[in-house]
């Protein structure tokens, strides 16, 4: 039997080359732990910063925090806000009378002997974010994940293990920081929809405004619940980022795939277990026989979460649009983004050393964009019309800005979108080329960046372009230009070149010719012209 | 049942948004008169259990003993076996009486709190100004919270590896 079953074995992929075998179905669910930025702690007004903080242990620790007896908690009702506003994000129902429970256990980062949690009575439940294909990257036109439930409770302490001094160091700046448990459905079927979940989930933390959203950092904590083939489930812990996160569950399908196939699945697979991640394996924390009973229990000194019918309303129309909806008007009309372009305005960094935030680069975008189009108005086919603001914003601007490290929030004190919208028009009306407009464009920056962005400066394009001698010429004698460019051929000296081009060998090539003018003349005659002149020259014939 | 009723009383604090600090001790005398004030007079149901029947009940074994101070994350190492078999039972007797105390059915088990129940359940108006009272208190709680500790580290607390030995 023994020798059958391996004689029948599949081949396993190596984890860098995974696929799921369609013979194994895999599932899996999410629990994520997210912690809320509000400014206090959750029990107590302790500052609520355990990342910048982290240097400076216990620095933010009030009575209650370090569980000193006689002390008691204190709700701070800007987490159960920020539940709210999630729970709605999120599609789920929100209990208008939920609790908090007490679940036991004993560790040194947890001083009062328990967390206090949501067991019996969560804050909502039967959410769900819808995952798509164009959006989220997911191989389904589309995928509803179903959130079971989200849960408010305190974050624990931190241990920091010293074991040839055999003790343990505790530091409670952590402790009391609120969290929010979402647990997902079973919904999840292979690692991109996963990633996509993560991503999309990020993201959403953030455009709320509710927490930094950092798997980095451990704003967000990800555990995985996984099974196939509708056997035992196992718990997957200790998954620091991204890549844990989808290497664990890679490694973990492959192993109990290969107990399945091995014919142990009812020994080693029946009972539920949780195990951890070391970096490249699973391995065994905790079984059935060592399930930690936590003898949950209403926690007496905290007041119900009781909130009235018109709280979730009235919280929903406080919320920005969801960044779904965001990037379906900006790829719509009049618009017209391309996705890639459109994700760079909505989708959030984790915030640490950007030079903008989607929020105020979308803001400017739109401002230019509507005043940009309104000076156009006719002169351009509506399809167009983005062209300009999305390459010189996008592209360029954010170009600029990083190489100067330079916020876009100081320079829009000066240049506004309307003046933006100014230099965008120069281009359109070709009275500069795009090669001298990048040069401008810098200089422009780079002087902001000099005069510390004074809010009283202004910006004379015009002067400048004058300054500068980079304006187009736009009647030139077709003469003079072929001189120009006859010259040009010559002084590269490279005949083989010259003939493939005007064999149409290598028509690309032209480019070069024409990036010569450009040079040659500063940006000032439109490549067009001297694309024209070149092949009047050569005599192209393609 | 009335007399239960005002020492559960007694114990209800009333919640608001703003952190409450009592006002300091003056004396050792007036930490230990505040120590030792009964409030919740669990001695008193201590000892009527003593009193009453459950003498006879079984005692736990040996093994049951040692299993809870590992559940309890205590060490068994050296401790008072015996002692702890007595405390166990007057727990347990004192257990039995909450059990046997008649409950007023009128009430909602959902609120039982040692705070003020009913409370009303809060407009979007009353989140948001109760969201505002938190963050204008003055004081952030923080203070030097290894100070008083018996032991510390560069501003960590410690917890020495035998007490962890043994838990989960």
């Amino acid at each position: 039997m023994w020798v059958f079953r391996r004689f029948n074995h599949t081949h396993f992929p190596q984890i860098s080359e995974f696929r799921l075998l369609p013979q194994y179905k895999l599932k899996c669910g999410l629990e994520i732990h997210t912690q809320l930025d509000t400014r206090n702690k959750l029990f107590s007004m302790s500052t609520n910063d355990p990342f910048h903080s982290a240097n400076n242990p216990n620095l933010h620790t009030s009575f209650f925090d370090i569980a000193l007896p006689g002390t008691q908690p204190l709700l701070n009702y800007e987490a159960v806000l920020f539940a709210t506003k999630l729970a709605i994000a999120l599609n789920c129902r929100v209990n208008l009378d939920s609790q908090f429970d007490r679940k036991h256990y004993f560790y040194g980062d947890q001083p009062l002997g328990y967390q206090i949690t949501q067991h019996f009575s969560p804050f909502a439940s039967q959410g769900h974010l819808p995952l798509y294909r164009d959006i989220d990257g997911i191989a389904e036109i589309n995928k509803n994940i179903h959130v079971a439930q989200l849960q408010i409770e305190q974050d624990t302490g931190k241990s920091l293990y010293k074991k040839s001094e055999q003790i343990t160091l505790i530091d409670l700046n952590r402790s009391g920081v609120p969290l929010i448990e979402m647990v997902t459905e079973p919904d999840f079927q292979d690692l991109g929809q996963i990633r996509a979940f993560i991503k999309k989930y990020q993201n959403l933390v953030r455009h709320l405004k509710i927490s930094t959203g950092d798997l980095e950092t451990g704003a967000i904590r990800v555990d995985v619940n996984l099974s196939i083939n509708d056997h035992a489930r196992v718990e997957l812990k200790n998954l620091p980022n991204t890549s844990s996160i989808l290497n664990a569950i890679k490694y973990e399908y492959l192993r109990q795939v290969r107990i399945i196939e091995d014919g142990m699945a009812n020994k080693l697979l029946s009972q539920p277990e949780t195990r951890g991640w070391t970096g490249s394996s699973t391995v065994k924390l905790r079984g059935k026989e060592t399930t930690i009973d936590y003898r949950y229990m209403p926690d007496m000194e905290l007041p119900r979460i009781k909130l009235a019918s018109d709280v979730v309303e009235t919280v929903r129309k406080t919320m920005p649009p969801s960044p779904d909806k965001v990037l379906n008007t900006l790829i719509s009309e009049p618009y017209r983004l391309s996705l890639k372009d459109a994700k760079i305005l909505c989708l959030n960094s984790n915030g640490q050393g950007e030079m903008y935030n989607h929020e105020e680069l979308q803001q400017f975008y739109l401002d230019t964009f509507h005043s940009y189009a309104y000076r156009v108005k006719e002169g351009i086919r509506a399809n167009n019309l983005s062209k300009l603001p999305t390459n010189w914003i996008i592209h360029e601007l954010l170009g600029d800005l990083n190489k100067l490290e330079l916020p876009l929030s100081k320079i829009t004190k000066v240049l506004k979108p309307k003046i933006f919208a100014d230099f965008l028009m120069l281009i359109h009306n070709n009275e500069i080329s795009g090669a001298s407009g990048k040069l401008l464009l810098f200089h422009v920056l780079k002087t902001l960046k000099e005069t510390n962005c004074d809010a009283c400066a202004s910006i004379d394009f015009d002067s400048l372009i004058d300054e500068f001698d980079i304006r187009t010429i736009n009647q030139i004698d077709d003469g003079e230009l072929e001189e120009i460019c006859q010259g040009i051929i010559e002084s590269i000296k490279n005949e083989k070149l010259i003939n493939d081009i005007a064999s149409g060998k290598k028509k690309n090539s032209i480019k070069f010719l024409v990036g010569q003018g450009m040079k040659l003349s500063q940006g000032r005659i439109k490549a067009q012209d001297f694309e024209k002149s070149f092949k009047k020259v050569l005599d192209v014939k393609w | 049942m009335y007399q239960n009723i005002l020492r559960v009383g007694r114990c209800v604090r009333p919640y608001s948004s703003r952190p409450l600090i009592g006002l300091k001790f003056q004396s050792f005398n007036e930490i230990k008169e505040y120590i030792f004030k009964d409030n919740c007079c669990t001695n008193e149901y201590l000892s009527q259990s003593e009193q009453a029947k459950d003498h006879c009940l079984p005692v736990a074994s040996r093994e049951t003993v040692l299993k809870l101070l590992k559940l309890s994350g205590l060490p068994s190492k050296g401790a008072d076996i015996e002692g702890i078999q007595e405390t166990l039972n007057k727990q347990i007797s004192f257990i039995n009486i909450l059990h046997d105390t008649d409950l007023d059915d009128s009430l909602d088990v959902k609120e039982t709190r040692l705070l003020r129940r009913k409370s009303p359940p809060l407009s979007y108006q009353d989140l948001i100004a109760k969201i505002n009272d938190g963050q204008n208190s003055d004081s952030n709680g923080s203070w030097d919270s290894t100070s008083r500790a018996t032991m510390s580290k560069n501003g960590y607390f410690i917890i020495r590896e035998e007490i962890l030995n043994g838990t989960d």
